[in-house]
């Protein structure tokens, strides 16, 4: 195993005690979905309480000092970030895959038509999202640390959810125009959306491990 | 041949306010080392310099013989260490802690790792954050001894602890350097824990470097002397570091080639505490 | 081999060491040939360093009252024995010099030394 890996399911055993909250995570998907919501909107919404609730993990390092472990043990501080990325990022498939699971396994069951393609609709758009805010947050917290950076990760959270509130309801006006436009090249805005969510990751990894450098880790 | 375990060559380390200068120290195979002084001296940073959790800004630390950024994962493998507090979380049974420790480790030896825990009387059943102080320093010894460390680096670890479980520690500290191969670093300021059981002590104040030698050079190098205000001729008022005056007379430290000449006068032994006293009141004259 | 440090002592802990072994050595509680505890377990049992039991033992060594053997270990010296009789017989020389000269300083004569020496002697064996 190297060391990315091994700081990523060091992360989950971390996370341990978090248990529930992943159960109540599942929770809220399915009260969502018994409103009767698209699966485009099940994936954002799941994937932006697991960022919610993931993003404890950097409150859980902080208040045990286990910057002091990461730092006695045989990893690269590159492997210590990179592993955090990956356990955000399987946190997400997580929720994802419960998503999916439940669309599909209950959709199959009631006999519902089953979109193949607002299912990567949604994966594209709720990883954009989740990439969005996670980018944003992650760099912080690796700086300064959970509860200085607390107040400052809240922002992408309320952004993402302004925005999104923002589009639906500018269904009315001028821009109504781009999104009809992306309705019906849905194609360019799945492969568009997972790019830039990569890219997002990318750069915010860069940033991240420059500002951890930088942190005092004692 | 002597195999230093650990060696630091003029390290530095600025920051706004502290600066950490030109720090040497060389630590044999087999050996207990003391790191000395009072709060903020510094001794934390050396040990986050040696660990690299900091960057320094100059010098060379070698542990086990290699540079000690370029080799850092091979060394750390072989390095165990404990912190004044508890760096687990707080949620985590032992059993938990031994699942996410040992994931670092290629020689982690689970009967080992069992045999400690029995040996400490670790409660299986409580989360760490249950467990007391004491406990808890057991705790991250366990994990150290657990994948045949040969450093140990132990940052105030007994700081907050009652005597009987501190004079347990110097105990297992003894039985870890039994066979001659492995060594201890041990940052502390609770000196009487040191003066016996080190073999090497380095004295360290406001970021600089008193002493770091045989912790018999340096108690064997100083007196403790005191006497009557008229025994405080000029001449020994200048030998003296840290001069103390009273209405009762004089004290202070003086080397030992010195104090020869002033029989007269009261001359002491001087323990650790003493020299680090009188030397930061008087400067670090030698 | 028991030592018994004493922490208010004036003497440094390795010569309360040497001068326990040498005693041990005279009494015969040491035999020729014995081998001492390693110094590793000397230091652990009496809580002390072990560069501490290393002074006490090279010195012990360098006077000739132990010896060490490659792998194996300290011993003490056939010729200990003697060794540290001289040794002492040598301090009661210089002792009775010194003596000597103080009685010169007060004025006594031979004859009044050595009576002196003989009632010492008397009050000591009762």
């Amino acid at each position: 195993m190297n060391g990315v890996m091994k700081m990523t399911k060091l992360d989950f055993i971390t996370m341990k005690s978090q248990f529930w909250a992943y159960l109540s995570l599942v929770a809220i998907i399915i009260l969502f979905w018994t409103m009767g919501s698209s699966v485009v909107l099940l994936c954002t919404s799941g994937a932006w309480f697991t960022a919610l609730m993931a993003i404890n993990i950097f409150a859980i390092q902080e208040k045990n000092g286990l910057d002091r472990l990461y730092g006695s043990v045989s990893v690269k501080l590159k492997e210590i970030v990179l592993g955090r990325y990956v356990f955000m990022f399987l946190n997400y498939l997580m929720a994802f895959f419960a998503t999916i699971i439940l669309y599909f396994g209950v959709g199959l069951f009631l006999n519902e038509i089953l979109h193949i393609t607002d299912v990567i609709t949604g994966f594209s758009i709720s990883f954009l999202m989740f990439s969005a805010i996670i980018g944003v947050q992650m760099p912080m917290f690796f700086k300064m640390g959970y509860t200085k950076a607390k107040v400052w990760g809240l922002v992408p959270f309320i952004a993402v959810l302004a925005l999104s509130i923002a589009i639906q309801s500018f269904a009315n006006t001028p821009l109504s125009g781009v999104v009809a436009f992306m309705q019906s090249h849905k194609d360019i805005l799945i492969i568009g959306g997972i790019l830039a969510s990569c890219i997002i990751q990318f750069l915010s990894y860069q940033i991240a491990v420059v500002a951890y450098r930088k942190k005092k880790r004692g | 041949m002597i195999d230093n375990f650990l060696e630091l060559k003029g390290v530095s380390k600025s920051f706004p306010g502290f600066k950490l200068n030109n720090i040497s120290l060389s630590l044999p195979k087999g050996y207990i080392m003391g790191l000395v002084g009072p709060n903020g001296a510094g001794k934390t940073t050396t040990i986050q310099l040696i660990l690299n959790m900091l960057e320094k800004d100059a010098g060379e630390i070698l542990v086990f013989g290699k540079d000690n950024v370029k080799n850092e994962n091979a060394i750390k493998q072989e390095i165990g260490v404990v912190f004044d507090s508890i760096f687990y979380v707080d949620s985590w049974t032992v059993k938990d802690t031994e699942k996410a420790v040992s994931i670092f480790y290629e020689e982690w030896s689970h009967d080992v790792f069992n045999e400690m825990v029995k040996r400490f009387d670790l409660p299986q059943g409580k989360k760490v954050g249950e467990l007391s102080r004491g406990m808890q320093m057991k705790l991250m010894l366990a994990c150290a001894f657990s994948h045949s460390a040969k450093l140990l680096i132990l940052d105030e670890p007994t700081s907050g602890l009652d005597p009987v479980i501190r004079d347990e520690f110097l105990e297992i500290l003894q039985e870890y350097i039994k066979d001659g191969e492995r060594s201890v670093l041990f940052s502390t300021h609770i000196t009487t824990d040191l003066e016996r059981v080190a073999d090497y002590i380095t004295l360290m104040n406001q970021g600089e470097m008193i002493y770091s030698g045989s912790m018999g050079d340096l108690l064997g190098s100083y007196r403790l002397i005191k006497g009557r205000a008229r025994d405080l001729t000029a001449g020994l008022e200048k030998s003296i570091v840290g001069l103390r005056k009273t209405d009762m007379g004089f004290e202070g430290l003086i080397g030992e080639k010195e104090a020869a000449q002033y029989k007269s006068c009261v001359l002491d032994a001087a323990t650790i505490d003493d020299i680090v006293i009188c030397m930061s009141k008087g400067g670090t004259k030698k | 081999m028991e030592i018994v440090i004493s922490n208010s002592s004036s003497l440094p802990i390795y010569e309360q060491i040497k001068e326990q072994v040498k005693a041990q050595i005279l009494s015969g509680e040491l035999e020729e040939n014995e081998m001492l505890p390693s110094l590793r377990q000397l230091a652990k049992d009496l809580k002390i360093s072990v560069l501490t039991t290393t002074r006490a033992y090279n010195e012990l060594d360098q006077e000739g009252f132990i010896t060490s053997r490659q792998g194996k270990g300290f011993f003490v010296m056939s010729s200990s024995s003697n060794l540290i009789r001289e040794q002492l017989i040598k301090e009661v020389e210089n002792n009775l010099n010194n003596a000597i000269q103080a009685a010169q300083r007060a004025s006594m004569s031979d004859d009044e030394i050595v009576s002196l020496l003989r009632l010492l002697l008397e009050v000591k064996n009762d």
